[in-house]
């Protein structure tokens, strides 16, 4: 077993005898394009409203909640799913959330938010993370699919124009600070300090 | 030390060597292309995804 290992290791640290270059460098290659494929299905499996709301807590909470509003079904029929919001689309913030999504899986394992109660408990705190995330990015994942450019003031009711012509245009205001709730029920915000709610 | 049969024949032997040192190269290149760099892939990525998290964490969310 021993020798085993010692004949593998040799031929691990030694150039290949056999082998030739193209066939290393190409194969392996053509290895990584397999993973690379691998890898980001199981990204995008990982985004998809099943994968999501295969978790009670979600499903019987903020999906219901996400069913009767305009992100979920209108006039056009374009929606958006929970990953669209809730998971950054660039690379690097978008993995570091993946990481940070062992933290829902330690709590479905510890049942954190398991009943309703705890889940109305604590969807304050959950929020305001949420809406400290958009507004840090200036509502980036809002801006994903809201292109502030193209948007047609003419079309738009006359308190959605004024706002958006004004406070939204000159940068004062981020699409979060004023459309909270707007995909899901906006929480209890009592325990939030006057003043603060935005 | 090794219970292979070896020919008494140093020139059979030798080719033995060889087609052995052949297999074993070819299996140590399937298990590097597609279990040791997969697995390393995986963990580097998470790995850093994990430190940009941990950094987020006292820096704040992205952008702020």
């Amino acid at each position: 077993m021993i020798d085993l290992i010692k004949r593998y290791w040799r031929t691990l640290t030694r150039p290949s005898a056999y082998y030739s270059l193209g066939f290393l460098t190409i194969g392996g290659f053509n290895g990584g394009v397999i993973f690379w494929v691998g890898f980001n299905t199981a990204m995008e499996a990982t985004n998809t409203e099943q994968f999501c709301t295969g978790c009670h807590e979600m499903r019987d909470n903020v999906y219901q909640e996400l069913q009767p509003t305009i992100h979920f079904t209108n006039r056009s029929g374009v929606r958006a799913k929970c990953s669209d919001c809730h998971v950054p689309h660039a690379w690097t913030h978008k993995m570091a959330r993946k990481m940070q999504a062992s933290k829902e899986v330690w709590g479905k394992i510890f049942g954190t938010i398991d009943t309703r109660d705890k889940f109305l408990d604590k969807r304050l705190e959950l929020a305001q993370r949420e809406w400290a995330r958009f507004k840090a990015n200036d509502s980036l994942e809002c801006r994903n699919c809201h292109q502030f450019q193209s948007m047609d003031f003419t079309r738009q009711g006359k308190r959605a124009a004024d706002a958006h012509s004004t406070a939204l245009d000159r940068g004062e205001k981020t699409c979060i600070d004023c459309h909270k709730g707007i995909a899901h029920r906006l929480p209890d915000m009592s325990a939030m300090e006057k003043g603060h709610e935005r | 030390m090794s219970d292979r049969a070896s020919a008494p024949d140093s020139g059979e032997s030798a080719a033995n060597d060889g087609r052995r040192r052949k297999t074993e190269e070819f299996r140590t290149w399937l298990f590097l292309s597609f279990v040791m760099a997969p697995i390393l892939s995986v963990l580097i990525v998470s790995g850093y995804g994990f430190v940009v998290w941990m950094y987020q964490l006292f820096a704040g969310p992205p952008g702020s």
